[in-house]
């Protein structure tokens, strides 16, 4: 019973939204309202992750393991940006500056190093893979896309070979479209499933 | 009723196509007819590695990713939910259960919610901790970053990202591949399965993704599901001979 | 068959010799309890064992007393609980399976009520538990000695965790462990028609209504092998030798039942068997308990007996855990490490410093114009005709849904189009769904000198929310009470002549072109991309969903106004960039074939 009761609320919801979508005139307004609760709904799921995780990183330091040093970093950044907010106010220019001064450095930083990281990758690739018609297909792709990259060949500005650079570019949106037709199959049965209550690990 | 453009009519009949695909598919699975499925090998690893984490008496990581976001809200991370269930379930009595660690919060909680349950079960309640499915960070570059530290744990048997992940996320593989830990890549976007062919050494390429659900060779509705994924690949690829031939002898302008 | 029968110490007549309990009286025959290959020693064998060996324990362990249901006709040998109280009388003008039938229906069906679920007494939940415990001691027991064997295997392991080709030990474990193409597994579960209706099962049987009945019967006949008499039972070495999971036969098809612990009294689940023929099981007599649940009954088989074995799902799944345990063992498995080396850093602090040095001299030296395009996309020629096509005083709303780390791949293409807008004295109203947002926003307004950008708004619920900005309709009676936007009217996003995306995530884009999109005028959709994301646009704006798109600073090069932003980007460092990558899969090509080149070397010179 207790789990009839959520999947039950699930399939309404969910049936609700889409009968909000096809008759927007009429169902439209409630529809909002439901929105509304989702959005709150989602909030404070949000609110609580964060709880949560505040709390795991608080409970290492609390038993001292090895990476509680880390912790106490995380929890005095934490309180400092949340103290910050709270006192100064989101719509401060000088705690967004702040904030911004340490965020974009970081994400771009980490960014960057998965670049390298997958430049790394490239020599390893093949020690791991081994020969294989993916991985054969994928090296000489990965090097005539890269050749075409650099831009030495544009330069030329021969018709024959802007015509050649022109329909090898063609080549990997052909590809990528049929993966993604498949995906979105795919995410279409998995919604399908959903939207019956199948989905949240039942099975 | 709202006005259907043609994309929308095309998108109508593509669903009713894939109900029907399913129950096609139903119908099949309740034959005598048998059909094998093409092994996987990021999706029977998922298996090997469960295996090994119980021998070695060590635990599964798992990342979930960030799919379901307010910015971006997908129902592919549902099916990362069914694997962490169909582990955890299979590791409440380890030495050490699996862990997970998610982009985003919404997603946290429910993989608490599927852990919970997986431990009311197992009637053994007392041994679920909150701490087993984490937050891992806000964004996708925080949950990536919140994922590093918890690869670099010696208490782990092996990593299995699942989910939508970020490119960034390429560095929890290459953490793993500098510690020796299996480590297996199963993504949904193709930015992600690009960057993890390269650096993780498992990993799925299109809508291998949704094969994950057989890993365990109990959900047999999840080859229901694949089978109805091949009919209607089938049916895509009729459809776009059918309109080459029609292109090509100028019947379509 | 009759040198086999052993004598029950109580009524001396005869019983299998793998009955636990008396099939005429009913009383134990424990002293009689005894399977062939059965390891005396306590240890748990290392090599797959034998089907009986540790199973009885297990299955006579998983048996639920408070859970009925005994399916099919009882073979002659089988063997039932009896209660205490139940004492089977036999009547020598009766023939022995008939009486086993009565005795068996007596206990089935004691009052000739329908058959009811039985729900989860605290005896069975208590004993749920016993089992569990049991069935994991038992489990690590076997881990532990797979532990023992695998430390001293690993002791002869070489200390490298890298084969010779570079392969992850782990790696290769997990490739020898994918089946061969003509061994693959398959995953269908055949249900019968008359099944329809059931719980979805998890076993497949393979077997047709005729051949179960005729093995209930013990008629049945293996297509090559003479007829057996059903009377005789025979054990074969072979049943002792074969392993679960190598058998090709049709494995058991067992209906799961699952108990609600939370129903005070459950139904009796009948669940429908069918048996392998090689499969052995053991015959579990069980005391009935003291509600009105019955005992389930197994019984040792050989590969014609047929099991009466009713599993709870965990069980189910527990008993196909151990399976798979038992499956894996003797094949290729994971070896512990011992002190594993750590991977060489070096190579990557080296290639990470190359990649760094050569960018950063790029970026010193190099020209940093990046070149214009001699023909621009067809999607950034659409998307510079329709900011062309705005008029002074059209409304266009730009929502940043980027995060910070892509800001330095975007906010070129970003700082241009505003230049242009501004330029055509557009009103543009600045949303974000992310509240990364609102200081994205200020880098760009302070470090693109665009000062007269509108304070960007956060919409809350992200993607959500906009969707609910899709519905909103000012005329709306619902709506008109139910939001309010502090007092200023509200815009519907059908008052905008564009709406331009600034997004970084395939995700986000998918989300935008199926939840939104479709709410907006034709071709007013226009979106800002790195250039991963082309390929996922491309196919939205083929399909005429997307007015037009940018995806890459090739793509933003097409604008006027970002040559005076061009030292932000450096377009000789893209190129230093590429060649190192070019290089280093060259250099990945090399490697792998210089490798095999000598492992030939070395197995040509062995």
């Amino acid at each position: 019973m207790k789990r009839i009761i959520p999947l039950f609320v699930a399939t309404l919801t969910s049936f609700f939204v889409l009968a909000g979508l096809i008759w927007p005139v009429s169902l439209g307004g409630y529809l909002n309202i439901v929105l509304d609760w989702a959005i709150i709904v989602g909030a404070m799921a949000l609110l609580v992750a964060i709880a949560h995780l505040f709390l795991a990183q608080w409970r290492k330091i609390a038993r001292g393991n090895r990476s509680s040093f880390y912790s106490l970093v995380f929890v005095i950044v934490f309180l400092l940006s949340l103290g910050g907010g709270l006192v100064m106010g989101v719509d401060d220019p000088e705690y967004r500056l702040w904030i911004s001064s340490i965020q974009k450095p970081l994400e771009v930083s980490l960014l960057g190093l998965a670049a390298v990281v997958m430049a790394g990758a490239g020599v390893q690739f093949y020690r791991t893979r081994g020969w294989s018609p993916l991985t054969v297909a994928f090296g000489v792709s990965a090097l005539v896309f890269l050749v075409i990259g650099l831009g030495f060949l544009q330069v030329l500005n021969s018709p024959p070979v802007n015509a050649i650079i022109k329909t090898l570019q063609m080549l990997p949106l052909i590809g990528a479209r049929g993966l993604l037709i498949g995906m979105s199959f795919g995410a279409l049965i998995v919604a399908l499933k959903a939207l019956t209550g199948e989905g949240v690990g039942n099975d | 009723m709202i006005a259907l453009s043609f994309n929308d009519i095309i998108a109508v009949a593509i669903a009713i196509l894939t109900i029907l695909a399913l129950f096609v598919s139903w119908l099949v699975s309740r034959s005598k007819v048998r059909s094998e499925m093409r092994a996987i090998e990021a999706v029977s690893a998922v298996e090997a590695f469960q295996h090994e984490a119980a021998e070695k008496g060590k635990r599964l990581l798992f990342g979930l990713g960030d799919g379901l976001t307010p910015q971006a809200a997908s129902v592919n991370a549902l099916a990362g939910l069914g694997i962490w269930r169909e582990t955890s379930a299979r590791a409440v009595f380890n030495d050490q259960p699996a862990q997970a660690i998610t982009g985003e919060g919404s997603l946290a909680l429910l993989s608490q919610m599927v852990l919970r349950g997986v431990y009311q079960d197992a009637v053994a309640v007392e041994l679920f901790k909150t701490e087993q499915a984490q937050l891992g960070g806000l964004s996708a570059a925080a949950g990536a970053a919140g994922l590093l530290p918890e690869v670099n744990q010696p208490s782990n048997a092996a990593v299995i990202l699942i989910g939508n992940h970020s490119p960034i996320a390429s560095l929890a593989a290459n953490l793993a591949g500098r510690k020796n830990l299996p480590l297996a890549a199963i993504n949904d976007t193709l930015t992600a399965q690009s960057a993890f062919l390269i650096s993780a050494p498992l990993s799925t390429q299109g809508e291998d993704y949704y094969a994950a659900q057989t890993a365990f060779k109990l959900q047999s509705k999840a080859g229901l599901q694949l089978r109805a994924l091949d009919i209607l690949r089938a049916l895509t690829v009729l459809a776009l001979l059918i309109g080459a031939v029609l292109k090509l002898t100028g019947v379509i302008p | 068959m009759t040198e086999e029968l052993r004598d029950c110490p109580h009524c001396g007549n005869k019983n299998l010799p793998t009955a636990s309990r008396c099939v005429h009286c009913g009383l134990e025959l424990e002293e009689f309890f005894s399977f062939e290959g059965q390891n005396d020693s306590g240890e748990v064998p290392l090599v797959p064992p034998d089907e009986e060996e540790g199973l009885p324990e297990l299955l006579r362990d998983l048996q639920q007393p408070d859970l009925g249901g005994i399916f099919g006709e009882p073979k002659e040998g089988d063997t039932r609980p009896i209660g205490e109280e139940e004492q089977k009388i036999v009547s020598p003008a009766v023939p022995e399976w008939l009486s086993r039938v009565r005795e068996r229906a007596k206990v089935e069906y004691p009052s000739d009520a329908p058959i009811r679920k039985t729900g989860a007494s605290e005896t069975g939940k208590t004993d749920r538990d016993r089992v569990s415990q049991e069935f994991d001691a038992w489990i690590a027991r076997l881990q532990e000695s797979a532990r023992r064997e695998a430390m001293l295997k690993a002791k002869a392991v070489r200390s490298s965790s890298l084969n010779e080709e570079g392969v992850p030990d782990w790696l290769q474990r997990v490739r020898e462990l994918q089946p061969k193409p003509e061994e693959r597994p398959t995953e269908e579960v055949p249900l019968k028609a008359d099944e329809a209706d059931e719980e979805p099962k998890g076993w497949d049987s393979g077997w047709s209504e005729e051949d179960l009945e005729k093995l209930r019967r013990g008629e049945y006949q293996e297509p090559d092998e003479p007829a057996s008499d059903h009377s005789e039972i025979e054990e074969t070495a072979d049943s002792d030798e074969s392993d679960l999971a190598e058998v090709e036969e049709p494995l058991v098809e067992h209906q799961i039942a699952e108990l609600d612990e939370e129903s005070a009294a459950g139904d009796r689940i009948e669940p429908d068997i069918s048996v392998k023929p090689e499969e052995t099981a053991e015959v579990v007599e069980s005391e009935p308990a003291e509600s009105e649940c019955e005992a389930v009954s197994e019984k040792k088989e050989t590969e014609d007996l047929q099991p009466d074995l009713l599993l709870l799902k965990s069980q189910y799944e527990r008993a196909n855990l151990l399976k798979q345990l038992i499956n894996q063992e003797g094949k290729a498995s994971f070896t512990p490490r011992i002190n594993p080396p750590a991977r060489g850093g070096a190579a990557q602090i080296i290639l990470a410093l190359l990649m760094l040095i050569g960018v950063i001299g790029a970026v010193l030296i190099g020209d940093a114009v990046w070149p214009r395009p001699a023909v621009p996309a067809l999607a950034a020629a659409a998307f510079k005709q329709s900011l062309e096509n705005l008029k002074p005083g059209d409304k266009v709303l730009v929502v940043l849904d980027y995060q910070p780390a892509a800001s330095a791949d975007i906010e070129p293409g970003v700082t241009a189009v505003f230049r242009t807008l501004q330029e055509k004295k557009v009103e543009i109203t600045l949303r974000t769904t992310q509240p990364t947002g609102l200081w994205l926003a200020d880098s760009l307004r302070s470090g693109s000198s665009l000062e007269t950008l509108p304070e960007p708004r956060l919409i809350p619920g992200g993607l959500l929310g906009m969707l609910k900005w899709a519905h909103y309709s000012p005329t709306n009676p619902v709506i008109r009470t139910a939001t309010s936007d502090s007092g200023e009217t509200m815009l519907s996003l059908h008052d905008f002549t564009r709406v331009l995306v600034v997004t970084d995530a395939s995700l986000s884009i998918a989300s935008w072109m199926e939840q939104v999109s479709h709410w907006l005028p034709p071709n007013s959709l226009l979106m800002i991309t790195p250039s991963q994301e082309a390929v996922t646009l491309s196919v939205y704006y083929d399909s005429g969903q997307l007015g037009g798109y940018l995806a890459g600073m090739s793509d933003f090069a097409s604008f006027d106004k970002l040559s005076a932003l061009n030292a932000q980007v450096s377009y000789r460092a893209y190129q230093v960039g590429l060649l190192i990558m070019i290089m280093l899969l060259l250099l990945g090509f090399v490697v792998k074939a210089d490798d095999d080149a000598n492992r030939k070397q070395k197995l040509e010179a062995k």
